[in-house]
């Protein structure tokens, strides 16, 4: 019995080393917390309305960053999508929706939040920023705002999802899959994968095989039979990186709590 | 549908910030708050007033934008941004 206690601690110890691609919606804050993520939240969106940014990609990280494993720097990723929002009491407000991918279990679901909701980590969070060239910006509002977006939605979810590989699918996959749909002009699954295998470097997760194991026993969403050999999956880096090679980016950025630009 | 509406207001100094009339709930778990900015007459004093209510369904749209004006972002300058804060999410205290 003891020594089950033991191994249930040391899971408990290990199992966070799994949340780094996590897509969770964030926990309810007090109201201290709440104003001040919505401060920073209101920066980051002034700074891409400074920008003149229609559509930026916008990450952050829901832990601290030494906690992260080696060349991942984000938890979760989405749109921001420039929008008039319409508030409950008829006003028309300019501002930016954010277009997500949040885990629920081994599934994920769509759902459009707002800066504050995506920045109201239980951690402070920074933001990292990639803004898409005009003609990118263009093509990817003609696909979040209409059927492909939740067209290329698979709901099973895994934190570990091979981007290569159609059967899981977390955020940055997600997010991967509508900017290929968005670059090479196509809403095939089969011809998606088939450029990102042939265009899209997919981060290395180097984790031993006996916390894979201990992840995939003991959390939600955590599998990996889509992988076959080492661990792969999309991160905001490697976002960067296909943007880059497609000179598709025209800025990126990173904005820390209380720093302003990084 | 159940509505609830409430109103809070906040006066805050720098990173201190205290709540008062706080009163919100939604069956929906929505909210919408609105921050004042700035004022610059109270210098580092920042009021921030929010009143909490159900958002209306299908309550994004796109601005005019370059797939409809012909522009791209690079051609324009900064676009505006409300000063209201816009959430889903129901705050707790």
């Amino acid at each position: 019995m003891r020594g089950i206690s033991r191994l249930s601690l040391l899971v408990i110890a290990w199992v966070p080393l799994f949340v780094f691609a996590g897509s969770h919606q964030p926990k309810p804050l007090s109201m201290d917390e709440l104003a001040r993520r919505a401060t920073f939240a209101k920066k980051v969106e002034i700074a891409l309305a400074e920008r003149g940014a229609r559509v930026a990609i916008v990450a952050r990280r829901g832990r601290p960053l030494e906690a992260m494993p080696a060349g991942i720097r984000y938890t979760h990723v989405g749109f921001a999508l420039y929008s008039n929002i319409t508030t409950a009491d008829g006003r028309s407000l300019p501002g930016y929706a954010f277009y997500n991918l949040y885990q629920n279990g081994d599934r994920s679901i769509l759902k459009t939040d707002y800066p504050v909701d995506f920045f109201s980590t239980t951690t402070p969070s920074p933001a990292g920023v990639l803004i898409p060239e005009p003609e990118l910006q263009r093509r990817l509002i003609t696909i979040i705002t209409g059927p492909l977006y939740r067209g290329l939605h698979r709901s099973e979810y895994s934190v570990l999802a091979n981007p290569y590989d159609r059967r899981f699918q977390n955020c940055t996959e997600f997010v991967i899959d509508v900017i290929t749909a968005a670059l090479y002009q196509t809403d095939d699954l089969a011809q998606i994968k088939a450029n990102e295998r042939a265009h899209f470097n997919a981060h290395r997760v180097r984790l031993s095989q006996f916390k894979l194991r201990l992840g995939v026993i003991f959390r939600d969403g955590i599998r990996t039979s889509d992988h076959d050999g080492p661990v792969y999956t999309a991160t905001f880096q490697s976002i960067e990186n296909y943007l880059k090679k497609h000179h598709a980016l025209l800025e990126s950025f990173e904005m820390a709590p209380g720093l302003g630009s990084l | 549908m159940k509505r609830f509406f409430f109103a809070v207001s906040l006066s805050f100094i720098g990173a201190i910030a205290n709540a008062a009339d706080v009163s919100q709930a939604s069956a929906e778990g929505s909210a919408l708050i609105s921050v004042a900015p700035l004022s610059a007459a109270v210098g580092a004093a920042m009021v921030v007033s929010a009143v909490a209510a159900v958002p209306v369904a299908g309550s994004v749209s796109l601005v005019d934008g370059p797939e409809r004006s012909g522009c791209t972002p690079a051609c324009e300058t900064a676009l505006p941004i409300a000063d209201e804060i816009v959430t889903i999410r129901k705050p707790v205290d």
